[in-house]
């Protein structure tokens, strides 16, 4: 039972791991995306400056609650439902 | 330093190629001939091709271990020696541990030459002969016949997952190098220069020039 602890803490902490990685990640890509928005809009006020630096934080507020944001929690249940499934195959099939 | 990164890749491609090769499941097609268990000494040169301590095999004071073995033969005529150990819950992640019902299976799928019956055994590992290490057995299905090759899916869907791991972080990686990394040098750059520009005019205030 020790050993069965001991890996279900480490899947936590590897997911847990992954799961901020890829938060950084996803956040990274929508600033980006969001910054060639408003250089679009705004072609003379482009590059790096308060007000669009306002703007994407502004528009970073929700980000949370997206699809993209919730489907991240798969993180924490792909693995453990693919582990779950080879102590199924290997042992009661 | 071109043949150093050379030398070094073609080292990591080796090492990763090894590993994959002893840790994924592989399949083959044999006959299973006999079942048995037999103390077997666990030494510190082959204990890494055995299961850990606590996966549930008894270890005696002498460092010996009670593991069964699958004796088979291949439809070539050769013979291939499985173990049949419970993983444990670690590694390799195969979470086995129903080697009493694998090793029932194998004894009622015992069969003579003159009246085969082909199976095909998953297992991983390596067979060395000197080191005393087998592949650990993972699972038994029958076959039609000897010329059956059943298609190894677990590995192939393994490497493909491990493929798409391998395109995400790379991705990742790009991302924070891009937006992270890239930046912060530019900015320590502009203030090197600029660190580097007072001090030389400094050092031409010191000497009485640049005015």
């Amino acid at each position: 039972m020790a050993a069965l602890a001991r890996l279900i803490v480490l899947v936590f902490l590897i997911e847990v791991m992954f799961y901020l990685l890829l938060r950084i990640y996803i956040r990274s890509l929508r600033r980006e995306r969001l910054e060639e928005i408003w250089d679009v809009r705004h072609p003379d006020m482009a590059g790096h400056n308060r007000t669009r630096d306002e703007f994407i934080r502004r528009s970073m507020v929700g980000f949370d609650k997206t699809l993209k944001s919730r489907l991240l929690w798969l993180v924490f249940i792909i693995p453990t439902l693919a582990i779950m499934g080879i102590v199924y195959w290997v042992n009661w099939q | 330093m071109h043949y150093v990164k050379v030398f070094f890749g073609v080292l990591l491609g080796v090492v990763v190629f090894l590993f994959l090769d002893y840790a994924l499941p592989s399949k083959n097609t044999v006959r299973i001939t006999n079942t048995s268990n037999r103390l077997t000494p666990i030494t510190s040169a082959n204990a890494i091709f055995y299961a850990t301590d606590d996966a549930g095999t008894v270890e005696n004071a002498q460092g010996q271990r009670d593991v069964r073995f699958i004796d088979t033969v291949r439809p070539n005529g050769k013979v291939f020696v499985y173990r049949n150990e419970d993983t444990g819950w670690i590694w390799p992640p195969y979470f086995k541990y129903d080697s009493s019902n694998l090793q029932a299976e194998a004894s009622n799928l015992q069969s003579s030459k003159q009246d085969p019956q082909w199976v095909s055994v998953t297992a991983y590992g390596w067979r060395l002969a000197w080191l005393s290490s087998y592949p650990n057995a993972i699972s038994v299905d029958t076959l039609a016949g000897p010329d059956e090759r059943p298609r190894n899916w677990p590995a192939m869907i393994i490497l493909t997952v491990l493929f798409v791991f391998l395109l995400l972080i790379w991705r990742m990686w790009n991302q924070f190098r891009e937006r992270t990394i890239d930046p912060a040098i530019k900015s320590a750059d502009t203030q090197w220069d600029e660190a580097a520009g007072r001090s030389r005019s400094f050092f031409d205030r010191l000497k009485g020039k640049g005015k």
